[in-house]
């Protein structure tokens, strides 16, 4: 705790005091600075004993989302949120992000014309509960690219269930 | 059971690199179902997590997207989970820059662990009772300004370490660990990673983590005039390499009366005054001349290049010379006799 106190005192010291004019440090002094205050050592692996951690590789974004399109601006949600794509309207899926991008809000909001949102439970997007056909039927009456969102929030949609059906022999 | 986690560190902490010209997005991947939620972004708040916690806990990323390339980055992610100890680091430095955490190769920083969750007593899986800190460290490449944090954590940590104890810890490092064949010039990121320590089926074991950029000492020579040169009418011209400049900086050259001594207030040579708030370090080229009205004596000066940053004043490189503007007419009076 002492040395806590200290450390605060001393940065916020130095952070409000006048400005000290000194020549410019040397790679000497940075090593001796380096030597002189050691940092606090902290309870080490046992040698050999790996800890299984995973980092996270290259990832994207992008490539982990559908794009969507009009033309002039673009936006992206979880692959497996758009649920329904009217023929006519498959040029709006899956472009390429050229023009503004916008969050998914502004986004919607420019497009309400050719977009509709589809509110889903955790369940339905988990692919725990169906989502009711009725729903399906209106989504083609509907005649807009359709996308699950949970909360305002885009949200993927599994088709297939998470748990093994059991099968009667 | 829902995840109240508090969004606002991980918005806070980066809402600022990610301001203008880029849009970010917050992506919630649930581990048991897969499911993965965009969750709406506000620049900077709190916002909690709607979806239910599962048994493998949620990964949250924040992602930003640069408007002008549409290149993603990601800025953080955090792995949540009921049966997970939960962990948070912040990095102090002197500079107060709110967008990222940043300092200069020769100045100290304290990084403050905060970890909760952890179990002790005797039996239990050593996942439940300890948690493991990384440190990581990247240098910048030719102009680089940042490295994706897959690269930066892709590598041999400089050190690994155990946190046993929830509660918060504290290390302070009085210089930069980064390498470099001259330490006043090294430059990049240092990084902080808290892990859960997983099993073998776990793809993302990242709990927090956390990043300080680094920025080389600036150098700097004024030419043009030599130590012990006389001056004798105009001043001469200067030219004044200035190199790794701080972002937030302020460089000038100064003279006075005198030989050189620290800490002596100089006049400000005009056109040698150079501002710089930016967000990476900078090489620069000025010429000055018409400085005269800064000798206005005989008599011998010291002229300094310094530059200003949240750390203090450093003095880049002073010369002494001597200005000498008597007229000296060499006459000889003499008759002519008339014849």
């Amino acid at each position: 705790m002492k040395t806590t106190l200290f450390l605060l005192t001393s940065l916020a010291g130095a952070a409000i005091a006048a400005p000290a004019m000194t020549d410019r440090i040397t790679p000497e002094e940075i090593a001796a600075r380096q030597k002189s205050a050691p940092a606090v050592a902290l309870v080490q692996p046992v040698a050999g004993a790996e800890a299984k951690v995973a980092r996270p590789g290259e990832q994207s974004l992008i490539k982990q989302s559908d794009i969507l399109s009009d033309g002039n601006n673009w936006t992206l949600v979880p692959k497996g949120a758009v649920l329904h794509i009217p023929a006519a309207l498959s040029n709006r899926v899956g472009a390429k992000p050229v023009g503004t991008l916008l969050s998914w809000i502004d986004f919607l909001t420019v497009n309400r014309g050719w977009l509709f949102t589809e509110e889903v439970t955790f369940d339905q997007a988990a692919g725990k509960t169906p989502i009711p056909p009725s729903r399906h039927d209106f989504w083609k009456k509907n005649g807009k690219v359709i996308v699950a969102v949970h909360l305002g929030g885009p949200i993927s949609v599994r088709t297939e269930p998470t748990t093994p059906v059991a099968s009667i022999q | 059971m829902k995840t109240y986690l508090l969004l606002g560190t991980l918005l806070c902490s980066h809402a600022h690199a990610a301001g203008e010209g880029f849009v970010n997005f917050i992506r919630q991947q649930q581990k048991t179902t897969g499911v993965v939620w965009s969750m709406p972004v506000v620049p900077v708040g709190n916002g909690p997590s709607q979806l239910p916690l599962e048994q493998d806990g949620a990964l949250f990323q924040l992602w930003t997207i640069e408007q002008a390339t549409a290149k993603d980055h990601l800025l953080d992610q955090k792995l949540v989970g009921a049966y997970l100890p939960s962990a948070a680091i912040s990095i102090r430095t002197l500079d107060p820059y709110s967008a990222v955490p940043r300092t200069r190769a020769d100045q100290p920083f304290t990084v403050t662990f905060n970890v909760s969750g952890l179990l002790s007593g005797a039996g239990l899986p050593e996942a439940s009772t300890r948690v493991l800190l990384e440190h990581h460290i990247a240098n910048y490449k030719g102009a680089q300004k940042s490295i994706p944090a897959a690269q930066a954590l892709s590598g041999t940590p400089l050190s690994s370490s155990y946190l046993i104890a929830n509660g918060t810890s504290e290390q302070t490092f009085a210089v930069t660990n980064l390498k470099a064949a001259d330490a006043t010039l090294a430059t990049g990121e240092e990084h902080f990673v808290i892990h859960a320590l997983g099993d073998d089926s776990a793809e993302q074991t990242q709990l927090a983590t956390a990043h300080v950029q680094v920025w080389p000492v600036a150098s700097g020579t004024i030419q043009g005039i030599a130590p012990g040169e006389r001056v004798r009418f105009h001043a001469p011209a200067l030219t004044v390499n200035l190199n790794d400049l701080y972002p937030r900086s302020n460089t000038w050259i100064q003279v006075y009366k005198g030989g050189p001594q620290l800490n002596t207030a100089g006049t400000r040579v005009t056109g040698s005054v150079l501002i710089l708030d930016q967000d990476r370090s900078d090489s620069r080229m000025l010429t000055v001349s018409d400085y005269d009205t800064a000798l206005t004596d005989d008599g011998t000066y010291t002229m300094e290049l310094l530059t200003e940053t949240p750390f203090g004043i450093d003095r880049l490189h002073h010369v002494t010379f001597v200005v000498d503007r008597k007229l000296e007419i060499r006459a000889q009076l003499g008759g002519v006799d008339a014849q």
